[in-house]
């Protein structure tokens, strides 16, 4: 499971399912319960739905940027500044979902949604991405880095 | 099983014990060895290290597989010492040739012996102080090493052991010593005789028959020392420009004798390149490790690998360089011919590995240890040492003082393997092509991977895939299954030595072992 190509793998269908769940279930299940004054539903689920694809290309982007790194035959001896690396990408997946919650606020600036809807955009834009990225590198990471993502 | 017994003579035969303990830690000696020396000269340099490094080889052993069934090949042997380690011949100091004859005595109560002494001896030889052996000169050495003290250590042990032994053959005794110098020269001969060991009457079943098997390696001429030094106060000394013809006496006295060796291997080289500066005894004389030595070492592994019951009829064997340069595939293993090939290998992957595991260890393993464990992220220690599981069984820390002694242990002795194995090499233009200096001793000392990462895939002379050391990491990160009853510090090792022999492998084009032995 940590060797490529299957951690790729395994990483990229747990992003689809995720974007699916997220993106496609989700989605419909909001354009039911959101209270819509300027824009219409089609509009809400298509834009949520194109900021969600982006949120899980990069985390999957980051993710796999992860196991290029891990998997490269001299990382063995640099392990303390790929530790740091991690967290620059865990801070850039963190930042990433922070980044695609603006844009979708922005884009649907004249709506207004409950606390419990933006904590809900927020808690799917995570799970694309700094949650996909911590999630599969604690189980997924080349063998190498295996002991590197927090929490190990 | 057959009982081994190496008997080494001399300064030689100390060095030769030297470089016989590192091929045992190496896992290229037999199961199992008893080892002595002979040398009145106690304050040798050459001794005294050998006699350091056994200590060493067997208290390293003891902590690391004292406890555990190892897989690995690191100290294999089982190297057993009597106690004083070293027959040193006088009782007391300050003895010369005339005192331990009582020569004096002689005048008036055997006038005609004490003529045949002074014909037999010069006045120097009769008067010289031999506290630091024979001076070059055996015939000193025949007299007084012709009754050994059979109850006295370390010859109580050994005769206790022939008089154990049922059948013929059941001892196997190996004599070292140089036929050039004094000591050796002396007690080779002298114990080859067919009295003293091989037909004693506590060795002898019949006339033709023996429970020991006598074997040994004369080691010919094969290195100079600068005279520059030599003594200028008249005393007895011996320098390199004696070897030839006092080896010449010594070669002509073997072939007319009928010496009662099983076995005799010969080894020399005529380069004769030079091993330090000259002593004629005492702690000065501590010479650089020299690649006949290994020969002669190669000798003894060869001579207690034969079976019990099927002793070689063949004498002598002979060996020397035929070329310039000497490299692995020169180094003599066996006289069996269709086991050259196999042995060959066998030895180069057993050095190689052991020269790689050394190196790691010094360099990589030892300093994991003293860094707090959580701060260590490598997958192997991970998986094998994590620090939570630790803290809950300490029994399972390898820094627990308890385990972190053997490793302390193993380093140390790695870091004198890797010293022995360099000092053989005498430089990019020099003729022993086995392991390069340059590459693992610099101008400030080792060379550890954060100054150079390739030193440890390009120690080797020969073909080689030039990996650097996060090879050996990766391969150290591979998963391995190790049993949990394996106390923490063999598991260390035993990881590091399984990715040395695997690096060594990759590397160098070493034979794997399962293919070897197939």
């Amino acid at each position: 499971m940590r060797s490529a190509p299957l951690n790729y793998l395994v990483t990229f269908v747990i992003a689809g399912l995720l974007w699916a769940l997220l993106a496609l279930v989700l989605g419909n299940s909001l354009s039911t319960s959101v209270a819509l004054t300027v824009a219409t539903v089609e509009d809400f689920v298509r834009l949520y739905r194109i900021v969600l694809s982006v949120a899980a290309i990069g985390g999957f982007a980051l993710t796999a940027y992860w196991y290029f790194v891990g998997s490269r035959p001299n990382t063995v001896g640099n392990l303390q500044s790929v530790k740091r690396l991690w967290r620059v990408l865990l801070l850039t997946a963190l930042a990433l979902s922070v980044a695609l919650l603006v844009v979708l606020l922005v884009l649907f600036s004249d709506e207004t949604f409950t606390g419990l809807q933006y904590a809900t955009f927020y808690g799917a834009l995570s799970a694309l991405t700094w949650l996909l990225f911590w999630g599969s590198t604690f189980f997924l990471s080349p063998r190498t880095v295996q002991y590197l993502p927090i929490g190990k | 099983m057959a009982t081994n017994y190496y008997i080494g003579i001399g300064g030689t035969g100390a060095r030769v014990a030297e470089a016989l303990l590192h091929t045992c830690a190496a896992g290229y000696g037999p199961e199992s060895l008893t080892l002595f020396l002979i040398d009145p000269d106690e304050g040798n340099g050459n001794l005294s290290r050998t006699k350091e490094l056994l200590t060493r080889y067997q208290s390293t052993r003891q902590l690391l597989r004292g406890s555990a069934d190892l897989d690995i090949p690191l100290f294999k042997t089982e190297i057993r010492a009597p106690e004083p380690l070293v027959w040193s011949i006088f009782e007391s100091g300050d003895t010369t040739l005339a005192s331990y004859i009582n020569h004096a005595n002689f005048k008036e109560s055997d006038p005609g012996l004490y003529d045949l002494v002074n014909v037999l001896f010069s006045r120097g030889e009769l008067a010289e102080n031999l506290n630091e052996g024979f001076r070059g000169h055996p015939a000193i050495g025949a007299v007084v090493m012709a009754e050994p003290p059979e109850h006295r250590e370390p010859w109580k042990s050994f005769w206790a052991d022939v008089d154990a032994a049922q059948r013929e053959n059941e001892i196997r005794v190996f004599l070292a010593g140089s036929i050039f110098g004094g000591t050796g020269a002396a007690g080779v001969p002298t114990l080859g005789a067919p009295d003293m060991l091989k037909f004693h009457p506590r060795a002898r079943i019949d006339d033709q028959t023996s429970k020991i098997t006598l074997g040994g390696v004369l080691v010919l001429p094969y290195f100079s020392v600068d005279a520059s030094e030599a003594p200028t106060d008249g005393r007895l000394f011996v320098s390199s420009r004696d070897f030839p013809i006092a080896t010449r006496a010594a070669l002509r006295f073997y072939s007319e004798k009928d010496l009662a060796f099983d076995q005799l291997y010969l080894a020399g080289d005529s380069l004769a390149q030079s091993v330090g500066d000259f002593s004629a005894g005492s702690s000065q004389q501590e010479n650089r490790p020299h690649y006949v030595e290994l020969v002669s070492a190669l000798a003894t592994t060869d001579f207690f690998h034969q079976s019990v019951g099927d002793v070689a009829t063949d004498r002598y064997h002979i060996a020397g360089r035929r070329g310039q340069d000497l490299s692995w595939n020169e180094l003599p293993v066996t006289r069996e011919l269709g086991k050259v090939s196999g042995r060959a290998a066998e030895l180069k992957r057993r050095l190689v590995a052991m020269t790689t595991f050394a190196y790691a260890l010094i360099d990589y393993g030892y300093p994991v240890l003293e860094q707090n464990p959580k701060e260590v992220r490598a997958a192997w220690h991970g998986d094998h040492f994590d620090p939570k599981r630790s803290r809950k069984d300490p029994t399972k820390d390898p820094r627990q003082p308890e385990q972190k002694a053997v490793l302390t242990a193993l380093r140390d002795y790695s870091m004198r393997f890797l010293r022995w194995i360099v000092s053989m090499d005498e430089g990019t233009d020099g003729p022993v092509k086995l392991v390069r200096r340059e590459r693992l001793f610099g101008q400030g000392g080792f060379i550890g991977h954060a100054r150079d990462l390739s030193a440890i895939g390009t120690f080797l002379h020969g073909p080689s895939q030039e990996r650097d050391f996060n090879h050996f990491r990766n391969l150290l990160d591979a998963p391995i299954e190790l049993s949990d009853r394996l106390p923490p510090g063999a598991k260390y090792a035993t990881l590091f030595y399984d990715a040395a022999n695997r690096f060594a492998e990759d590397t160098y084009g070493l034979v794997p072992e399962a293919s070897a032995s197939a």
